[in-house]
């Protein structure tokens, strides 16, 4: 290790070491992403595995965007979703004022500490 | 709309895959965060759409929009624009529809060919994204909506599209003139064009299509309302301002824990149903929300800041993990600021020259998708002088993560900075703190009112 030149260090932290972070974050993400299942993932493990370079690349290029529009309701809506669906029914004229008050009353906290 | 295979659309091209991973690219890139709440009526939509939406800025309202929704509609823009040669074959790739407007001039040339291809693109099982305003926006409010999309959707139905539905778009930014800034979609209940259409020939009998100028002028009333809703509509910036806060607050106050970061998108939508508000409720709103303001700002704290204080070890170890990532991205953030800096200042000096707002906001992501491309392009190609095809590749997957640490470490500075400030502010801070606390609740009650 004593044997290393400035270029060597810099080359194995500004390139190296990030290069492998990326490379097994690419790894961990192929294997945890739902839609990517079956031959194709172990096609694509292999391929990160035995060819990182091309293989981290290639990924970078056709990975496929965020799913978009997540529309799917993760457990029951917080108090806060419930508030601004409430103030949005509303807006729209489905509750009336005096419906409104009384729900938000119920999900607005009466006094603010501050923790 | 929904990502489910739809056996009637078009089949996609693999230069539309192409498109689209590009769009989506230059979206994560251009905009710190994106994102989108879809009503859940939004969601199941399938068939054709006319997706209308709010105009803030020219390129930047369509590339957010190519990002973010599930298909990629064509668009419709001012003939004006294809004026140019290079644009103007960009804009056929894209599959964009000329539209003729009287105001640019040319006289009455008709826009039959533009209704056509438009009811076309519909009847193929696609989706047609129109800017009903017609202009680019400088105010945080809606111009009055003009009747294309209303006449497009009445048209596309008498010639046979059937479930076509009229998806309304609400586009806020944080700073839409700014790079990396934060933006947020709002997709509002569909309305449903069939049932519209068989309500009204139910009722009078008359077969409904284009011409008929009362239905044309009542589904326009539709689309108006449905994007008031789902779009920024404030008097002025100071009320969007302070709307917005108040909204923050309250958002954050209905949070199961005291915490600085929310939900951006339920902050822009309860700003949104409080800007319909009667004017002395909005009024009360700004009044106390302004007044909170000038609280905050005299002990130095930020709303998230002071309600996500918790014990006292906490602003030392905030400080001291700040100072640690920063220290960890300083290398690649000093190799990513040196790569960048040129594409940098050329944004900056293009971000100096006055135009409007809205007008920015299409120079802006124009100039630095091409200032960094080219960049990038140069890194790429140096590093296969310098070592072969790996160069390249390495360059590809290291380029976005010298940047990420730009952005990173420069995130770190100014949070450390903020923090330096109120340890500064602290001791005030606490003898004024149950005033503040009054003052917010203030602001909570206003809105919950």
């Amino acid at each position: 290790m004593n044997d290393l030149s400035t270029t060597d260090w810099i080359v194995l932290v500004v390139i190296t070491l990030p290069f492998v972070v990326v490379w097994v974050g690419t790894i961990v993400e192929v294997v945890r992403r739902p839609d990517l299942r079956g031959l194709r993932a172990v096609v694509w493990v292999g391929a990160l595995l035995l060819f990182p370079v091309v293989a981290v690349a290639a990924h970078v290029i056709v990975r496929r965007p965020r799913p978009k529009a997540v529309e799917v309701p993760a457990g029951p809506p917080t108090r806060a979703e419930r508030f601004v669906e409430l103030a949005e029914r509303r807006q729209a004229g489905q509750i009336d004022d005096d419906a409104f008050r009384a729900e938000a009353a119920a999900l607005v906290p009466a006094a603010q500490t501050s923790g | 709309m929904s990502d489910v295979d739809d056996g009637g659309a078009p089949r996609r091209s693999r230069g539309d895959v192409l498109i689209d991973r590009l769009a989506a690219f230059l979206v994560r890139s251009l905009y710190r965060e994106v994102d989108v709440h879809m009503s859940p009526a939004a969601a199941v939509v399938n068939g054709p759409a006319v997706v209308v939406s709010n105009h803030f800025g020219g390129v930047a309202d369509a590339l957010v929009l190519f990002g973010v929704l599930p298909r990629r509609p064509g668009v419709v823009a001012r003939d004006k624009i294809w004026a140019n040669r290079f644009i103007g074959a960009v804009l056929d790739a894209l599959g964009a529809i000329p539209v003729h407007k009287r105001s640019d001039g040319g006289g009455g040339a008709s826009n039959d060919a533009m209704f056509a291809s438009c009811h076309q693109a519909l009847l193929d099982g696609g989706d047609v994204l129109i800017f009903p305003e017609g202009v680019t926006r400088n105010e945080p409010s809606m111009a009055p909506v003009k009747t294309g999309a209303a006449r497009i959707a009445l048209g596309a139905s008498a010639a046979g599209c059937a479930g076509l539905v009229i998806v309304p778009v609400g586009i806020h930014y944080e700073n839409k003139a700014a790079l990396r800034s934060r933006v947020f979609v709002n997709v509002g209940d569909p309305i449903d064009v069939d049932a519209f259409v068989n309500e009204r020939a139910g009722e009078s009998g008359a077969p409904v299509n284009s011409d008929d100028h009362v239905a044309v002028n009542d589904l326009n009333d539709h689309i108006t309302t449905a994007l008031r809703r789902a779009a920024p509509d404030y008097d002025d910036w100071t009320e969007e301002h302070l709307l917005t806060h108040a909204a923050e607050v309250t958002v954050r106050s209905l949070g199961d824990e005291p915490r600085a970061r929310i939900d951006r998108g339920l902050r822009d939508r309860l700003a949104n149903t409080l800007a319909d508000r009667p004017a002395d409720e909005r009024t009360a709103i700004c009044e106390a929300t302004a007044r909170y303001r000038d609280d905050l700002d005299a002990i130095g704290y930020t709303d998230g800041e002071l309600v996500g204080r918790i014990g006292t070890g906490r602003l030392a170890t905030g400080l001291f993990l700040h100072l640690v990532l920063g220290i960890i991205v300083l290398p690649f953030a000093l190799v990513g600021a040196i790569i960048n800096v040129i594409p940098f200042l050329i944004v900056r000096l293009v971000g100096s020259r006055s135009f409007s707002p809205s007008l920015m906001a299409t120079v802006k992501p124009l100039a630095a998708a091409g200032a960094f491309g080219l960049m990038w392009a140069v890194v790429m190609w140096l590093a296969w002088r310098a070592i072969g095809w790996p160069g390249p590749l390495i360059a590809l997957v290291l380029l976005p993560v010298y940047l990420a640490a730009v952005i990173a470490f420069v995130d770190r500075v100014t949070v450390m900075r903020r923090l330096f400030r109120r340890r500064r502010a602290r001791r005030s801070g606490d003898t004024l703190a149950d005033d503040v606390i009054e003052a917010r609740q203030a602001v909570i009650e206003a809105v919950a009112a």
